[in-house]
């Protein structure tokens, strides 16, 4: 046990924290908004989702090979999740859903600043 | 990382002490040249297992949605009924393994038969290395970094290699029994993280509808998308919001498997009581535990 808590304590001292430019995301019982983002290559978004539905687990997830970390939101709470912006002008694509339910896909849109 | 330590330093060591107890006694015996045979089980049942995890994991990359989490969800459910079973299981019999394994060595010795040798390890490695890779892949599925992962587990193997080596050379005695009762302890502590994790996954799979309300949120305090937060729900099944199912199923198994564990009786062979002849001193063979064969 002494193990876990001194590795934990390296954990919590090696923690980033989100950071970044903060955009809200609204879960509601027809999908997500927005449902467009714009950003510029290399930005470091901060999505802050609120889930403001009754419906769960609603998801966000990266979609057709963005990278993004999955959160899974539960109905009534509020979860923060880190975006880096590739460096690549592009669309790219986030998956906001509730399986076997709604689904809305968010374009982040990033051009060259 | 320390999920696959914990696990691979655990049943590595089952895996060195198995592999100790067939080599020492062949070594008592000056039967070394049967050693091949009992590598040629161990490297099959290594790569038999290195398959069986080859094979989860290029399954789980052909899913995906629910049908992945479903999957997830099964798999480590599955793991934590191998790996409970198998804790209580190695408790109950412990007592008479050696011995076990020592006379199947004699049966294979008398028919001369070198196959029957290597299966004999094949089959006692083998059903550890399944346990240790169905764990495995169960936990993978909430670590943070597939390197660390791969290392944490690798180094796990290492020390109980280490270990297996000094066992088998004597040259020194190992507090076996504490770091038996203390891996059991940090397994069921897993395996509990685990459960919850699959109630997430097949609710996420939706084939639970319901978990339940959820009595506090502590997000703000540790996020679930900080590294203390997922190195937390790797090991402890954190989870920032958990639903009162989640919690009740945590604490049920825990308490339940650790109160069973305790009180679970060890299984002894019956003590062969003899007279030292000619003294009229009465003698009783001492048992054997898995544990007392270093």
């Amino acid at each position: 046990m002494a193990v876990v808590a001194l590795a934990a304590a390296v954990y919590a001292c090696g923690s980033s924290g989100e950071g970044g430019r903060e955009v809200r995301i609204s879960q509601g019982e027809d999908g997500c908004t927005p449902e467009s983002v714009t950003a510029t290559t290399g930005e470091k978004l901060n999505f802050v989702v609120t889930n403001e539905s009754r419906k769960e687990p609603y998801e966000v997830e990266g979609e057709g090979g963005t990278e993004l970390e999955e959160i899974v939101v539960p109905e009534g709470k509020t979860r923060e999740v880190g975006f880096d912006v590739p460096d690549e002008p592009d669309t790219y694509e986030i998956k906001c859903y509730v399986p076997g339910d709604v689904t809305t896909i968010i374009e982040v849109e990033a051009t060259a600043p | 990382m320390l999920f696959s330590l914990f696990v691979t330093a655990r049943e590595g060591l089952e895996i060195a002490l198995i592999i100790t107890i067939l080599l020492g006694y062949l070594r008592s015996i000056n039967e070394r040249g049967h050693f091949r045979a009992i590598w040629y089980g161990v490297v099959a049942a290594a790569v038999l297992s290195l398959g069986v995890g080859i094979g989860l994991e290029v399954a789980s990359r052909e899913l995906d949605g629910r049908v992945l989490e479903a999957f997830e969800g099964f798999t480590m459910l599955f793991a934590v009924a191998v790996l409970t079973w198998m804790l209580f299981w190695m408790k109950r019999h412990s007592a008479g393994i050696s011995k076990e394994l020592r006379h199947r060595i004699d049966t294979a010795l008398s028919r001369g038969s070198m196959l029957a040798l290597g299966l004999l390890a094949f089959s006692s490695v083998g059903r550890e290395g399944i346990e240790t890779t169905l764990f495995l892949f169960a936990g993978s599925a909430n670590q943070s970094s597939d390197a660390l992962f791969v290392l944490g587990g690798l180094l796990g193997f290492v020390i109980a290699t280490v270990a297996g080596v000094v066992l088998y050379y004597g040259s020194a005695r190992l507090p076996l029994r504490q770091f038996f009762l203390g891996s059991a302890i940090v397994l069921m502590v897993l395996a509990a993280g685990l459960l919850t994790n699959a109630l997430a996954d097949l609710h996420e799979a939706t084939l639970l509808r319901e978990l339940g309300s959820r009595p506090w949120d502590t997000e703000s305090f540790i996020s679930m998308t900080s590294d203390l937060g997922k190195f937390l729900h790797t090991i402890f099944g954190y989870d920032a919001a958990p639903a009162i199912s989640q919690i009740v199923l945590y604490w049920t198994y825990l308490v339940a498997v650790l109160a069973a564990y305790v009180l679970w009786p060890v299984s002894r062979p019956p003590r062969q009581t003899f007279e030292v002849a000619g003294t009229g001193v009465v003698a009783t063979t001492k048992a054997e535990t898995l544990a007392d064969a270093s």
